[in-house]
């Protein structure tokens, strides 16, 4: 029940801060930030479905194309286990470490789709000018949130 | 065994890009037009603390203020005049226009926006029971907005002019020179123009294409930069602002199509 509150909170809280800030900066990832969470709680096998449904979501609700979202959530998902065997989640500073590199994943999912679709659409300086201010707003808010998800769901495994 | 499912991840989401951009390409559009009422509760909420926002910073010299709008009411007295004159000038132009220009099909609200990061498209609070269809353009007071990708019967989405999928055939407003608008999220616009084209920062980029989407001359972007030019290169690139503010929208013009 906790879950779906913060899935609700989450996604009302992404369209808030998207229309919040000026058009030029794009906005930090709550969709990526919540994927984050609920794999952190649940088995990887499990972690894995919810950030490629969640992502299907995402891309339904921004009329993009479908596994677009998916690919990156999923990507992240799989880089958060896989780092969060390696460094210990509950400190901080690693904590934000394996967020950047599951971050970064995400966008390795994106590029592979991007690669796979031909794009056209989506060229360098697109990447640039969305990825970096997205990186920092969501590694900003980051620690905020996930206290809050903490104060919801409980301590993560 | 993880790294196998993940791989079973990555296929399918492949196959279903690949499927579903081919055999039913509107469903992302279909899906978002339904699901905006829960995103615009945020989308309502961030414009109307904009508005108070914007509505406290405008109060505080309100004493100063007060006295320089007396000046210019005085001053636009004086001006009364010449400008009903200007106005009935105007209005003869205006009818020359209406009788020229695609008619306005509807004024809808913008409702909310998408939730990417990359995409940049809006959804409307009309759709097609009020005559909007995919394909008419839509446009502003201050430029172009995008054009309509998807209706249901009451929503509908558009893709804006810095969506990365947009394109839009614009020109200079004052020179010859036709050339294409690729969208470049967040709010950028690149443009390709051919090599003769003269073009400075600061111009005017309007529409302009031949036979297209859009009427011609509805402004689009102000040029903020000209990019450097590869030897041998066929076409000017420069890069453009759009004159629209999407997040400050609050309606736009929808209007019929070409």
């Amino acid at each position: 029940m906790n879950a779906l509150l913060l899935t609700l909170f989450s996604l009302i809280l992404q369209s808030l801060v998207s229309g919040l800030l000026p058009d030029w900066l794009s906005p930090p990832d709550f969709w990526f930030l919540l994927a984050v969470v609920l794999a952190s709680r649940q088995n990887p096998y499990l972690g894995l479905a919810t950030a490629f449904g969640l992502g299907l979501l995402q891309d339904l609700t921004s009329a993009g194309y479908l596994g677009f979202h998916a690919l990156g959530l999923v990507s992240a998902a799989y880089v958060f286990y896989g780092m969060r065997g390696l460094l210990h989640w509950e400190e901080p500073v690693a904590r934000l470490v394996v967020l950047l590199l599951a971050f970064v994943a995400k966008w390795g999912g994106y590029l592979i789709l991007v690669y796979w679709m031909r794009y056209t659409t989506l060229p360098p300086s697109t990447w640039l000018g969305v990825f970096l201010p997205e990186l920092i707003l969501t590694m900003l808010l980051a620690p905020p949130y996930l206290h809050l998800a903490e104060a919801l769901l409980g301590p993560g495994e | 065994m993880l790294r196998l499912v993940y791989l079973g991840y990555v296929l399918l989401a492949l196959t279903l890009s690949a499927l579903t951009a081919h055999t039913a390409p509107t469903l992302p559009a279909e899906v978002a037009a339904y699901t905006a009422p829960l995103f615009g509760i945020g989308h309502r909420l961030a414009q109307n603390l904009r508005a108070a926002g914007r509505s406290l910073f405008e109060r505080r010299d309100l004493r100063t203020e007060n006295a320089l709008l007396r000046e210019e009411v005085a001053w636009l007295k004086e001006g009364n005049l010449e400008l009903k004159v200007e106005v009935e000038r105007l209005r003869r132009a205006l009818e020359v226009r209406e009788s020229q220009a695609p008619n306005v099909v509807a004024v809808p609200p913008v409702i909310s926006e998408d939730t990417s990061g990359l995409y940049r498209r809006l959804i409307l609070g009309m759709g097609e029971a009020d005559g909007l269809s995919v394909g008419m353009p839509v446009t502003s007071a201050d430029g172009l907005v995008g054009v309509i990708i998807e209706t249901t019967a009451h929503r509908a989405v558009v893709r804006t002019v810095v969506d990365p999928e947009s394109r839009v055939g614009v020109r200079p407003a004052d020179a010859p020179g036709r050339g294409i608008a690729y969208g470049e999220p967040p709010a950028s616009l690149r443009i390709e123009l051919p090599v003769e084209t003269e073009i400075a920062i600061g111009d005017l980029l309007v529409t302009g294409s031949l036979r297209g989407l859009f009427p011609e001359g509805i402004p689009v972007a102000r040029v903020t930069a000209i990019l450097p030019r590869p030897a041998g290169a066929l076409r000017k690139v420069v890069r453009a602002e759009p004159l629209v503010k999407f997040g400050l929208l609050e309606e736009v013009v929808v209007l019929g199509k070409l």
